[in-house]
Formats: structure tokens, C-alpha cells, sequence
């Protein structure tokens, strides 16, 4: 069930009031909210809704049984069980037939042959955020970050339909409070909630969507175009892979608010980084802090000298990649972000230990800096987008080769989704807020109309049909 | 990876003097009353769109109701000139024609030349290419994928790029008009050969853009359907041939896993090899079912070709896998290359890796 259809309209329409109706009775709306979370859930297909539920369960047992033992020893054995089990999981759906692939090759470049282990198996949609949910849960515990919530509570903050598919990666102690005391049906942050919804639809069936029609034949057969296509179809990638996935996360930001809760942002205008750094700080900020708070401290951090720093970004950054997908290609992309960042932190701490001056905010400088990390980012994008590692460097190369051909591709349409897109990254946040204050202030009826209207442009400049969200296969 | 999220907003708030958020805070029902208003107007101002959306969606009861419901909504805008204001913007914005249902066919009325009118084997080379259209539903995706990889190796084949359209046929022109969209492509690429596939969203009785006083089709496969299905596939055929020299290969699709969906499939490749064999010497008829599922096999997501074996199927049990993809594009130009005379080698190799 994707957001902007027709079946999840009516769904909505019927989820939304009853919500606020059993508010009030919190052991009602939790069997409720779960109930519509796993309808959401098992319109992809009704098995899944069994793993869900398995999860669920299997979580909460582990991390009860966690919080009640007190033997450090028995804990950690605990925490590793939860953690194989959930990993486990996750590595038969999504990264068995990879590592099958990938050995049976080496051992048949050996020259022994193997019987094929591949075995046929559908990805269920959100697996990866789920799970890194639910590892959160249990580490927090074990940490004695968190006590362990009731099983219904503990269901809901996992199923919660908005952020069930694509995230953002919510924290129990950013949910779980919020359903005890229910919130409060007289202040809702509606303005900020259509806000969202209306910009995120528009970012999906207008920009992402136009920008896919241009840049999926072009990365499927790059020797058909020109130099200049390539390149423009390179930015148009980085371009539609930001409105794809920020529009449904603003989305879902958007509808859990209407039903009274708070998610956490997950972008933060990435393409106006001016280091790698900070655009790691801006693209989807909830699973670089997963990263950062699971992985990156838990090996060591920056804690243990400046070797072992760069080797813990490295490994963090080629997992990170890895948990995008069961691909080389996508291991490719986790290096090269992991380098980049490599590269700034050494740069920064050589400039830190020489008294250098602090970095620009402002001026030539800064915007050059700007420049080469979007550029930094577009070239890492194309590893993410290509299927082979060679597919990807075919389509670099093809950049050097063909400048001489005409770029009828190139329309109006394109260039203006790329060039709109990329102006709402320096767009100061204020404008959004006040435009925001003055349409909070106006009738509900005219704040209707105003967005009657806005769904009838998004309508109008849209395809017919959804295409799929890049990162549901994640 | 160290440091704390950068929260512009909070910055933000703090250097100037935004409005407290508290400020903007309002019951749940304004929001309600505001998103039925919204969804009301939108309705009202996207009648066209709504009713072109419930028109092509499946055949069946809820496709009859939402024709219905958005029929009698768009007579209204209609009438009361509503539907002017979103047609106006579609105007400005070059996109005037969007919510029209185009289910006319167009066939040509005369049949394509036969082959006796042809010149001798045409000759292509590395100056003057042979340009290939792929064009079909969703089973071409991975095999127009593959041919755009494979034969340019040829050094003499030019593949224009994969013209699939997902969930498409020849029953729905309302859902997508394959016909106009062939007689577009053949006006401004003018391909040498045209290289077709459908047949998996065919597998239905529900047509749309019927002739006047054509009869009524009662189920799939029955007469008034057979003969029906049969122009258009003969139309498609005939359209490409209209071009003297353009050759068409027309590809009948694979065993399907689903045996219901399969006794269809049968039905539907029989149509599309008996109207190949009608136009002898310029539709050549490619048997997927054959190649991948020889001598009557049951159906195997893998299939052995020159001996090696491959998974050719997606586990779906209808679509084609990428290494599926490469070996009909290993026949598409075996095809290719009995018809006409190319300087140039065939590749050695169907690897999608090099």
C-alpha cells in the first residue's frame, strides 16, 4: 500500500479518525494501531505480517529475559543471541543468495564445482528497518538505556504503519513515551503535517518520477546518448534519489503527526554540505546515527587513535553500504563514502594540528567546497544506481567519449526538477516556518481549498500511476 | 560520524524571530474538516484525471463502480465548466492532452506487401547500422536490457533504447495505446526491425476500443475475441510493414508457471505465430515457449540452451531473468542476422559482465 494511492486514501480515512476516537483508551488503541499497521503491512503480502509478528515477539522475549537477568555474562549471551537472531534473519532474506553467488564464484574460478545453493526467496519490504529498529530496543536495554515497554507497546512502536517500510528509523525513546499520556487531540502540529505531506508528495509524483523517465535509460544503455546526457542524467540521479526517498519520509513524518505523534527528520537539505561529513550529518540522519550509536562507537570510535578511527569509518561506512543491498555495487558505494570521509577527517585533524583557520561559512570557498562534495556524492550515486560495478565505470567512462553527439534528452522539464530541487537545499528553513505560521492561522476551509488546489498541480504535473520508492527494496 | 545532527530549525529559532511553534498548534478536527475540503476540491478540480484513472483500471466490479462514480463527477465539471479551470493549466503547461482516452486503433487498411515486392537481402555495416526497436509489456524489460548490451557488440546493430511499458497490451489502448505509440516510434526512429512481445496482461476477455457493431465478446478466446485480438496483432504487424525492407520479429512468450495463466498463453501465441505465417519473408515468429521449455517440458525457472544451464525465469514464474534476456537476444539475432547481410560478426558472447 503506497502512500499516494487511491487504496491508501481510503485506508487513511478510515484510520485516521478512529485513532483519535480510541485515543482515550490506550489498551484499545494499541490493539487498534497494531491491528491497521499490520492491514498496511500485509497488503504487500500477509506473510510478512507473520515475520513482523515473529520479530516482535522474539524481540520483546529476549529483551525481558535480558532486563531480569543480572549476570553480566548471561546478558551479553542474551544480546548476542537477539542480535544473531535478528541479523540471521535478515541475512537469509536479503544477503544469502549474494554470499552463495559470490563464493560459488571463487570456487569455481578454482576449478571445483559446487551444487547451487540459491534459494528463491522474496525480500519482505522494510525487513532492513524493522530490524534495526528492533535492535535498538534491545541494545538500549542491555545498555540499561531503556527498560523494556509492554509487548503491545513494544509491537506498536515496531508495526507503526508510517514508518513501517521506509523509516525514518525511530528509537523507543522517541515513540514509545509518546503513547502514554496519548496526545492531545486539541494540539496538533497540522500546518506542519499537511507542510510535509503536500511537499513530499510533490518531490515523489512530480520530480522523482519525471527524473526517473530521464535517467533510467540512460543508465541502462549510456552508449546510446551523448557525453552530456550522461552527466546531466548523473546530477538527475542524485536529484531523484533525494526526492524519492525524502518525499515518502516527509510523508510519513507528515501522517504520524496527524495521528498525533512525532518521528524524528530524517534529511536536512544533504546537497547543501559543504564536506562529506555534514552531508552525512543531512542524508537520511536516522540510520547515520544507527550507525554512528550500534557500530561506529561500539568498535571504538575515535577513541582509540587515528589509524584505528579511520579503519572503524571504513568498516562502518562498507556495512552501511551493505545494508542497502546484497551487491557489490552497493559495497563499491560504502568504500568510496567511507574513503571520502576518511580523507575529511584526516584533513580537518592536519589542519586542526598545524592552528589552520576554522572552515568557511560564507564566500567563494565555501561554495567551492559545496561543489565538490555534491560532485563527491553524484560519482558515489552512480555505484548505488548501476547494477554491475562494471556497468558503473562503463557509464564514467562514456563521459569522456561522446561530446560530439546531440542531447535532444535534455528538455526544459528536466533541467528545471534538477535546478527546483537543488534551490530548496539553500533555501533558509525560516521561509518554510513562516509560510507555515501564516497558513496555520487561515480557516480550515481555505487551508483545504489551498491544498485542494495543490493536489490538483501535483495531479496535473504527475504521471498517471505511482512508480515504486527506490528505497522499499531496501 | 562523531558529531551531533546539525538542527537548522532549532538554530534557526533561536537567531531570529520565527513563530513559536506552540502558536501554530490546532484541534485534530480543523485538520479533518481541512482534508476533506482539500480531497473534495482535488476530486472536483482532477474529475477528468479520476475518471481516466477508474477507466483503465482491470475489468471488474470495482472498476464498474469507480467508471461509474467518476463518470456522473466528471458530467458535472463538465456542465458546470469546472473541469476548464485544470484543462486551462494542462494547456499552459503542454500537457493538454493528458486525461484523453485515446482507445482508437488506427490500423492500416491495407495489409503489408508481400514479400515477392522485396529487394534482395539487405546489406548493413559499421557506417550504415541496422537499428532494432524492442518494444512490449513487462517480459521485454530484461530482454531489451540485454539486447542494448549485446548487440552492439555486433558493430553493427544499433538497439534504440527499451521501449517496455509495464502492465501493457493489446486489449487496453485506454490503459496504454500500443498502436499510436508504435506509429510514433516508427515515425521518428524508423527502425529496420521492429521486435515485439505481449501477451501476459492479454490473457483477459475485457478489451477495450472495439470496433462500432463489432460483436460481443462473452470470454476469453471466444470467437468475437479470437477474431478481434487477431486484427490487432495483424495490425501491429502491418503497421511496422508498412515501410518497405522493415522487418518484424515478434517474440511468443514463455511458458507461464500459473497453468491457468498458461492454457492462455498458448491461446495467445498460436494467434501471433498463425498471423506471422501470414506475412512469410517479413515477420519471422520467435517461440520463447519452445526455447525455454522444449519438446513440451514442464515448466523449470531454469532451461538448458547449447548446453549450459541458466535461470531464465523470475521466481514469479512469469518474467524473464537478465541471463534470460541474453540468451533470446542470442536468437533475436540469429534472426536478425538470417535475414539480412550484416558485416559484421555475431558476439561470441552473451555475457552481460564485459
Amino acid at each position: 500500500m503506497l502512500f499516494p494511492t487511491f487504496t491508501f486514501v481510503v485506508f487513511f480515512l478510515i484510520v485516521w479518525p478512529l485513532n483519535w476516537v480510541f485515543m482515550r483508551q490506550p489498551n484499545r488503541w494499541r490493539i487498534f494501531m497494531m491491528l491497521a499497521s499490520y492491514v498496511f503491512y500485509a497488503a504487500w503480502d500477509w506473510r510478512f505480517a507473520l515475520l513482523l509478528a515473529g520479530s516482535t515477539v522474539v524481540n520483546q522475549g529476549f529483551a525481558v529475559a535480558m532486563y531480569r537477568t543480572k549476570a553480566p555474562r548471561h546478558r551479553t549471551a542474551l544480546l548476542v543471541a537477539t542480535v544473531a537472531a535478528n541479523l540471521g534473519i535478515l541475512a537469509y532474506f536479503k544477503y544469502w543468495n549474494f554470499f552463495v553467488d559470490s563464493g560459488q564464484a571463487v570456487i569455481g574460478n578454482l576449478g571445483f564445482e559446487v551444487p547451487s545453493l540459491i534459494v528463491e526467496t522474496v525480500l519482505p519490504v522494510g525487513i532492513s528497518f524493522f530490524t534495526f529498529m528492533a535492535l535498538s530496543y534491545v541494545i538500549d536495554i542491555y545498555r540499561g538505556n531503556y527498560q523494556p515497554t509492554t509487548l503491545s507497546k513494544f509491537a506498536v512502536f515496531l508495526s507503526f504503519f508510517p514508518h513501517l517500510v521506509a523509516g525514518p528509523i525511530v528509537r523507543p525513546a522517541e515513540l514509545v513515551p509518546q503513547f502514554d499520556p496519548p496526545p492531545d487531540p486539541r494540539y496538533v502540529d497540522t500546518t506542519r503535517a499537511f507542510a510535509l505531506i503536500a511537499g513530499g508528495l510533490f518531490k515523489k509524483v512530480v520530480i522523482a518520477t519525471a527524473l526517473a523517465r530521464f535517467v533510467d535509460p540512460v543508465f541502462g544503455a549510456p552508449d546510446q546518448y551523448s557525453s552530456l546526457v550522461v552527466l546531466v542524467a548523473i546530477y538527475a540521479y542524485a536529484i531523484q534519489i533525494y526526492a524519492d526517498f525524502s518525499g515518502y519520509t516527509d510523508m510519513a513524518i507528515g501522517i504520524a503527526l496527524l495521528l498525533g505523534f512525532r518521528l524524528p527528520q530524517n534529511f536536512n537539505r544533504p546537497y547543501s554540505a559543504s564536506s562529506l561529513r555534514e552531508f552525512w550529518r543531512r542524508w537520511h540522519m536516522t540510520l547515520s546515527r544507527w550507525l554512528r550509536d550500534y557500530l561506529y562507537i561500539p568498535l571504538g570510535g575515535n577513541r582509540k587513535g587515528k589509524m584505528r578511527t579511520y579503519v572503524n569509518i571504513m568498516l562502518t561506512m562498507l556495512l552501511g553500504g551493505l545494508w542497502h543491498g546484497a551487491s557489490w555495487t552497493f559495497v563499491v558505494w560504502g568504500a568510496l563514502n567511507g574513503l571520502g570521509l576518511v580523507v575529511d577527517h584526516w584533513w580537518v585533524s592536519r589542519r586542526e594540528a598545524k592552528g589552520g583557520p576554522e572552515p568557511a561559512t560564507s564566500g567563494p570557498r565555501r561554495w567551492a567546497m559545496i561543489f565538490l562534495t555534491f560532485n563527491f556524492v553524484c560519482l558515489a550515486w552512480v555505484f548505488f544506481r548501476e547494477q554491475t560495478i562494471s556497468g558503473a565505470f562503463q557509464l564514467l567512462g562514456h563521459l569522456f567519449t561522446a561530446w560530439d553527439k546531440p542531447s535532444p534528452q535534455i528538455t526544459v522539464g528536466v533541467l528545471l526538477a534538477i535546478v527546483a530541487l537543488l534551490v530548496t537545499q539553500f533555501t533558509p528553513p525560516r521561509i518554510g516556518e513562516q509560510l507555515q505560521g501564516v497558513f496555520s492561522r487561515i480557516s480550515p476551509i481555505a487551508q483545504g481549498a489551498c491544498l485542494g488546489v495543490a493536489l490538483m498541480f501535483i495531479n496535473l504535473l504527475g504521471p498517471y500511476g505511482v512508480a515504486p520508492f527506490i528505497y522499499f527494496q531496501f | 560520524m562523531t558529531d551531533e545532527p546539525t538542527t537548522d530549525r532549532q538554530r534557526d529559532a533561536k537567531s531570529s524571530n520565527l513563530p513559536d511553534e506552540r502558536t501554530r498548534l490546532r484541534p485534530i478536527g480543523h485538520a479533518m474538516i481541512a482534508a476533506l475540503v482539500a480531497l473534495a476540491l482535488g476530486s472536483v478540480l482532477d474529475a477528468r484525471a479520476l475518471h481516466k484513472s477508474a477507466v483503465t483500471q482491470p475489468a471488474g466490479p470495482a472498476r464498474d463502480v469507480a467508471v461509474a462514480f467518476t463518470g456522473g463527477l466528471q458530467a458535472i465539471t463538465n456542465f458546470t465548466q469546472i473541469s476548464q479551470i485544470r484543462q486551462g493549466f494542462a494547456s499552459v503547461v503542454g500537457m493538454g492532452d493528458k486525461d484523453t482516452i485515446d482507445t482508437n486503433l488506427n490500423l492500416p487498411v491495407k495489409a503489408a506487401a508481400p514479400v515477392s515486392t522485396e529487394p534482395a537481402k539487405l546489406a548493413f555495416s559499421a557506417k550504415n547500422k541496422l537499428k532494432i526497436y524492442m518494444g512490449g509489456d513487462s517480459l521485454m524489460e530484461t530482454v531489451g536490457l540485454a539486447m542494448e548490451q549485446i548487440g552492439p557488440r555486433t558493430g553493427v546493430i544499433k538497439v534504440e533504447p527499451n521501449d517496455f511499458h509495464i502492465s501493457t497490451g493489446l486489449n487496453r489502448p485506454d490503459t496504454f495505446n500500443w498502436f499510436n505509440n508504435l506509429r510514433d516510434v516508427l515515425a521518428s526512429e524508423d527502425p529496420d526491425v521492429v521486435t515485439l512481445m505481449f501477451g501476459d496482461n492479454d490473457a483477459d476477455a475485457f478489451m477495450s476500443g472495439m470496433p462500432d457493431g463489432a460483436p460481443q465478446i462473452q470470454s476469453f478466446g471466444d470467437a468475437a475475441w479470437e477474431k478481434e485480438y487477431r486484427r490487432r496483432v495483424g495490425g501491429m504487424m502491418d503497421l511496422a510493414l508498412q515501410k518497405p525492407g522493415r522487418f518484424v520479429i515478434w517474440m511468443g512468450e514463455p511458458q507461464m508457471e500459473n497453468s491457468d495463466l498458461n492454457t492462455k498463453q498458448i491461446k495467445l501465441n498460436e494467434i501471433y505465430k498463425s498471423e506471422a505465417e501470414k506475412r512469410p519473408g517479413r515477420v519471422a515468429y520467435l517461440d520463447l515457449y519452445e526455447l525455454f521449455t522444449p519438446g513440451g517440458a514442464p515448466y523449470s525457472d531454469t532451461s538448458v540452451i547449447d548446453g549450459k544451464s541458466s535461470v531464465v525465469r523470475e521466481p514469479d514464474g512469469e518474467h524473464i531473468t537478465m541471463d534470460g534476456g541474453a540468451v533470446i537476444s542470442g536468437e533475436i539475432l540469429k534472426v536478425v542476422s538470417d535475414h539480412f547481410t550484416l558485416q559484421g560478426a555475431l558476439p561470441a558472447s552473451l555475457s552481460l559482465t564485459q
